[in-house]
């Protein structure tokens, strides 16, 4: 399977997944009005990836902006590793937020509540 | 700033804060809201956030804000005049000593008005951890409309401005009203 990268926009996040790597990054502002639409060809690209994943997958959450519809899709995505994890592959989900974000902090918290996967909340200041 | 607004929806603004200092106003629109319009809104209320050189956190919540709102009016609003294809509203960005305000507005179908206010009653006069767990149990269990709407605007827009949230409507004919929703951001 071949590396995904999509360049981000004004509105979308840059998307770097590695399948060679099993790291698979998520970065930028996600803002899209209809998120849906935007991001179904890549759940669906990550579901193809878990029929032969490696052996371990990193999922490296960098977000600055969400929007509500946004949100929700990535709850999509979370369910997709969910579900990944209970088929038994290793999976890993890494939530950075900037360090003066406690809005960004709580989203990763909200998630990680939600799903039953481990995941690191990650604090970054923009310095790093 | 302009003063002497007499464009078609600002009197609403002004009925519904008649306190309103039009001095400090950042940012108002009014007219077609799609995606484009949504986009230069925003760019523009960012670089004002920026060259007010605010919190970054303070920024972050009054542009997510801003976007939830158009999103929300591009998505939902009703036209009166049904020679406009784009769907029509209102936004007004003010800035005051301690706070921002971010008022929004658009023509709804007086059949609609129920659902909007039970959207809004939900979140009104909760705590900050009962609007996180309104959140969500809403992220979990709503679907996303066919407008692409998930159900959780209101809610993470009441948490972010961590203040109540206000609304009116404004009768404008037997069919439609003119809804307005206000949120507070405080500096820090």
């Amino acid at each position: 399977m071949e590396a995904l990268h999509i360049k981000a926009t004004n509105d979308t996040p840059e998307i770097l997944f590695d399948p060679m790597q099993g790291i698979f990054e998520i970065s930028g502002k996600s803002l899209p009005e209809d998120a849906q639409s935007y991001y179904q060809p890549i759940l669906e690209w990550i579901e193809q990836y878990f029929e032969n994943p490696n052996k371990q997958t990193i999922f490296n959450f960098k977000i600055d902006y969400i929007n509500t519809s946004s949100s929700k899709i990535f709850l999509s995505f979370l369910a997709i590793i969910n579900d990944a994890q209970k088929s038994g592959h290793n999976v890993k989900i890494n939530w950075y937020y900037l360090d003066d974000d406690e809005d960004m902090y709580d989203v990763g918290e909200e998630y990680a509540e939600i799903i039953n996967v481990p995941f690191e909340l990650i604090s970054y200041s923009l310095d790093d | 700033m302009n003063t002497n607004r007499s464009s078609k929806y600002f009197s609403f603004i002004r009925t519904f804060v008649p306190s309103i200092d039009e001095s400090r106003i950042s940012l108002y629109f009014e007219g077609g809201i799609d995606y484009y319009i949504t986009r230069s809104l925003t760019d523009i209320a960012e670089h004002v956030l920026q060259s007010e050189k605010e919190p970054r956190i303070v920024q972050k919540r009054v542009f997510n804000i801003m976007v939830e709102c158009l999103q929300n009016i591009a998505r939902h609003a009703d036209t009166e005049d049904h020679l406009k294809t784009i769907k029509q509203g209102n936004i007004c960005l003010i800035n005051y000593n301690t706070h921002y305000l971010v008022i929004a507005g658009n023509a709804v179908e007086n059949m609609k008005i129920p659902a909007i206010k039970k959207s809004i009653f939900n979140i009104e006069s909760k705590s900050f951890d009962q609007l996180r767990r309104l959140y969500i149990r809403q992220l979990k269990e709503g679907v996303l409309s066919d407008k692409g709407g998930a159900g959780l605007g209101f809610i993470d827009m009441a948490r972010k401005s961590r203040n109540p949230v206000s609304h009116t409507f404004y009768p404008i004919n037997t069919q439609y009203s003119f809804f307005m929703v206000k949120f507070m951001i405080h500096k820090k």
